[in-house]
């Protein structure tokens, strides 16, 4: 049997292809199986081929049938604080930092619906808010900040004392933001 | 005396009890992700946030830098379960906090940055939640820990995310292995979302006729709820291995004292015993003194001698390496001083 995309070359891959109920059968040769994104490998075939069908755009979709899957850029969901891509999340099994769950959360639900059940905690509630935590620890990370800045200008370290000063003022315009906006 | 050595309550069934409470900072990345100087600083705070400078609690607990012991320490810590096999590989700034009585461990840079492990003996989780939960109070009043309303306590694996607990029990079994009926309940609990692991935990074979029962679910219920589910199921337990052990002991009376008194009489008489074979021989011990077919020894002298029967233990306790055998003839000498009186 010829390939019935080229008619020149033998077919040697076989198809069949439910849509709508109708199944049809395509016979193909390797050249041209492999330019429509059809893998020669059996079980990359499978998967493939699988995928395309489950994700609805059939193997001949002509700008190659990638199939979409939700937001194209939730693909590259990057966490701000620590870097870990959701990728890199979901094939190690681990989060890489505490902000990470804010920055995944809007496909979380149900990552936690599989490995939980449940997608929101009612257990024992954090002691403190943690906005006042924050504070907390921005205060004491500037009170550190200053005997630094001291401990530079007695060593006559400038430079040194510049970069701490602007870090300072850094943290205290932080500080004096969450006061303003923090309030309910 | 220490919690692995004493006798709780249900312990004819129940060995001890544990809760484990994983806790993050918010400041760090989770401990995968930490350079190595990051994982220094957080070790040190977290010790310094739980000791203070209160000398009498320098006093009560034990701060231990896992990378300034040697194997044999590191390990005898792991068989004493105070420590997870993850925690005693070298060279990462693990660190662990010990109460004198072992019966709280503050494991830190872990899979998390703090896992509070409280231990009881017997059937005991409401006193391992009290100790654990005082632990994590101390923690959220002093330093900035990973929480989020949504979610509760973040941690680095989304299997612990929530309460971050995990309620867990020694259960020693040897009824239920016997009349074959321990893989029918093993699936009926995984299909309730309770693990049910050997005896050093995950991944690891049950020894000795003893199985780690512990909530798989962490987040959607409450600490208190999901301590009542796994309480519940143990009382179900117990009461089965109970009836198991009846059931063999009215039906195979001569098969189980057989087996119980070769049993004994090895744990008298052996030269060379391997870690398993004793824990196996003891399992027998145990069932005949639950039984009341063997008589005159404490269940809080039998744990005491389990503790110390280990690889690491048994070195550690003659103060030098030993091959194999020499471990063996070691282990057996010390079994037989308890069971020859």
């Amino acid at each position: 049997m010829l390939c019935e995309r080229c008619h020149k070359r033998e077919a040697t891959i076989h198809v069949s292809q439910t849509v709508n109920g109708q199944t049809v059968e395509h016979h193909l040769c390797e050249v041209c199986a492999r330019e429509l994104g059809l893998e020669t490998n059996i079980e990359s075939m499978f998967d493939n081929f699988f995928n395309q069908s489950v994700f609805g755009s059939s193997v001949f979709n002509p700008t190659g049938g990638i199939p979409v899957f939700g937001k194209p850029a939730q693909h590259n969901l990057v966490c701000p604080n620590c870097g870990l891509s959701f990728d890199e999340f979901r094939s190690s099994g681990l989060f890489g930092c505490a902000k990470c769950y804010e920055a995944f959360a809007d496909r979380l639900d149900p990552v936690f619906r599989r490995v939980q059940g449940g997608t929101r905690h009612v257990g024992h509630k954090l002691l403190e808010n943690p906005q006042i935590q924050e504070k907390k620890l921005l205060a004491s990370r500037v009170t550190e900040l200053r005997k630094e800045l001291s401990q530079a200008v007695k060593e006559e370290n400038y430079e040194k004392a510049a970069r701490l000063r602007d870090e300072i003022h850094t943290l205290e315009s932080r500080e004096s933001e969450q006061e303003g906006g923090g309030k309910e | 005396m220490s919690w692995y050595i004493d006798k709780g309550p249900e312990s004819d069934v129940i060995i001890s009890s544990r809760i484990r409470l994983a806790r993050n900072l918010v400041q760090y990345p989770f401990p995968h992700r930490m350079a190595a100087d990051q994982a220094a600083k957080a070790a040190d705070e977290v010790i310094a946030a739980f000791l203070g400078d209160d000398p009498e609690r320098h006093h009560a607990f034990l701060a231990i830098d896992l990378d300034t012991l040697g194997e044999i320490d590191r390990l005898a810590l792991v068989e004493k379960h105070l420590v997870s096999e993850d925690l005693a590989r070298p060279g990462k700034n693990h660190r662990v906090i010990i109460s004198r009585d072992e019966s709280l461990s503050i494991m830190i840079n872990e899979e998390d940055h703090i896992r509070i492990q409280a231990m009881q003996a017997g059937l005991d989780l409401n006193g391992c939640y009290t100790l654990a939960s005082d632990a994590s109070r101390l923690f959220e009043e002093k330093l900035g820990v990973a929480y989020s309303d949504t979610y509760g306590f973040l941690t680095a694996c989304p299997t612990n995310t929530g309460t971050g607990m995990r309620a867990s029990a020694m259960a020693h079994l040897p009824g239920l292995v016997m009349t074959g009926k321990i893989r029918t309940i093993v699936d009926s609990l995984g299909k309730m979302s309770f693990a049910v692991r050997g005896y050093y935990g995950e991944g690891s074979k049950s020894q000795g006729n003893i199985f780690q029962i512990s909530n798989q679910l962490t987040l959607g219920l409450s600490e208190e709820d999901l301590i009542t589910d796994l309480k519940r199921i143990l009382d179900q337990l117990i009461e089965q291995e109970r009836k198991a052990r009846q059931a063999l002991i009215q039906t195979r009376r001569l098969f189980v004292e057989d087996k119980i008194m070769r049993s004994f009489g090895l744990l008298q008489q052996a030269r060379l015993v391997s870690a398993e074979e004793a824990l196996g021989l003891i399992s027998d011990l145990r069932l005949g003194l639950s039984l009341g077919l063997v008589q005159g020894y404490a269940e809080s002298d039998i744990n005491r001698l389990v503790a110390s029967l280990g690889p690491a233990s048994i070195q550690k306790s003659h103060g030098q390496p030993m091959n194999p055998e020499e471990r063996d003839a070691a282990r057996a000498e010390s079994i037989r001083s308890l069971f020859r009186k």
